[in-house]
């Protein structure tokens, strides 16, 4: 539909997914971008509510081609195009990518590039496009991005040097990383679960749930005390179910 | 120059309109004051019983200084079919339409996660008692066509179907006198997918 193909072979201009667009004086939008070589950035899309093509153009979960003017604080939205059309995400889907971009947007501080979770989140996005099932979607993001920002601990040995076991049991200390424990801890996993863990098996329903817990967990400390909207939407729509 | 300390205040009331700037600001001030006296204290009396007495109907949110809006009071209407809009100026321009007879509510915004809007600050709670009210049997949902309209109108989908109420969502597709080339990829896609008989 539009000239995508005529200009990603250009120099200039990078590829990006919005994470976040509100309106910004009468006509503009403050954007956060996230762009797969240079990380998250302040964008402002001057005149992009009053014009219609950008507008529509303008859209979170699509992969697109930014070219953004200025180094400072905020950049200058200079044009965009759509790298492919995505179908749009819908009903649960939508909100998990919600949620992604929340955990970006709390997580991820500007200008630190992360070219390997911007691939994560584009397999991410494009894999709630289709899936039937969100949660190990959500999962493997959240994993990539305890990797990627440097939260996470070795999957498969426990703090005191040793191999995970199945039959055992474990807790995930913050700060300690993962410690042998009593089954009757009250949060003990097994170690079936940290080993589906680290090997992205997260549809078995035996262990979802704990790996659940476990990466909430990793996660909490860095989160902060607000609550993530995103999850309470995903929980009031889980619920009604 | 020095201007007046009220003509100053008139500028600087003006420039509270949206896209009204200094200039603009100025040549209102100076139309109301030299040219048109009876306007300008016509305008500060609707102003201000606006401002003392408009505030929402207490069954659809609408704009009225009345208890219930006349619109939700018309026995013509209705009453089986709730249009969900987010803003008034949507209500209008559906009623501009002429197409609708049912009832509406008004959400005064859409759910927006990561500007912190939830189902509890877009008071979704209300709308709930309506719905099991038990007199509606479909909900239109006429959020817009965005990522944040779709949300919305998911969550609100979800909390019709525990209810058994039907829900709908405005069609989407080619707008009237629409040249296909011109419509953008996500619209035509909508379009073929939601294609009808004829």
């Amino acid at each position: 539909m539009t000239a995508s193909s005529r200009s990603t072979g250009q120099a200039t201009g990078e590829v990006g997914f919005i994470l976040h667009a509100r309106p910004w004086r009468d006509t503009s939008l403050l954007l956060e971008v996230l762009l797969r070589d240079s990380g998250r950035r302040g964008v402002v899309a001057r005149g992009a509510r009053s014009n219609v093509k950008q507008r529509g153009r303008l859209q979170l979960f699509r992969p697109l081609w930014l070219d953004l003017a200025g180094r400072g604080e905020l950049a200058q939205l200079r044009a965009v195009e759509e790298m492919r059309i995505l179908p749009p995400l819908q009903g649960r889907a939508l909100i998990c990518g919600y949620y992604l971009n929340e955990l970006l947007m709390r997580l991820l501080p500007r200008d630190d590039a992360h070219p390997a979770l911007f691939d994560e989140y584009t397999r991410a996005i494009e894999a709630l496009v289709s899936a039937t099932k969100e949660a190990p979607v959500l999962r493997g993001f959240e994993k990539a991005l305890l990797e990627q920002l440097g939260w996470a601990p070795d999957w498969n040995m426990s703090e005191d040097g040793q191999p995970i076991e199945a039959g055992r049991f474990y807790r995930m200390d913050t700060e300690q990383g993962i410690m042998p424990c009593l089954p009757h801890d009250p949060e003990a996993v097994a170690g079936l679960s940290l080993l589906h863990l680290a090997e992205q098996n997260f549809d078995t329903a035996a262990s979802a749930r704990d790996i659940r817990l476990l990466l909430h967990r990793l996660l909490a400390p860095h989160l902060g005390s607000k609550p993530l909207q995103s999850r309470e939407l995903l929980k009031l729509s889980f619920a009604v179910k | 120059m020095q201007l007046s300390p009220m003509v100053n205040e008139l500028m600087e009331a003006l420039r509270r309109l949206p896209g009204v700037g200094p200039k603009s600001a100025q040549r209102l001030a100076l139309h109301l004051l030299q040219r048109d006296r009876d306007g300008a204290r016509r305008l500060a009396r609707a102003l201000d019983a606006a401002a003392e007495r408009v505030g929402h109907c207490t069954q659809c949110r609408t704009l009225t200084e009345e208890l219930v809006c006349s619109l939700c009071r018309n026995p013509q209407r209705d009453r089986s079919q709730l249009c969900v809009v987010e803003w008034p100026q949507d209500q209008w321009s559906l009623e501009n339409s002429g197409a609708y007879r049912g009832l509406y509510y008004l959400l005064m915004g859409r759910l927006s996660p990561l500007d912190g809007i939830g189902p509890r600050e877009l008071g979704l709670d209300k709308l709930e008692v309506r719905l099991n009210s038990g007199e509606i049997t479909e909900v239109i949902l006429a959020t817009s066509s965005t990522i944040e309209g779709e949300t919305t109108a998911h969550v609100l989908s979800e909390m019709c179907r525990v209810r058994g109420i039907a829900a709908t969502r405005l069609a989407q597709g080619v707008p009237m006198g629409g040249e296909l080339e011109f419509v953008d990829g996500g619209t035509l896609a909508r379009a073929l997918n939601d294609r009808r008989a004829i």
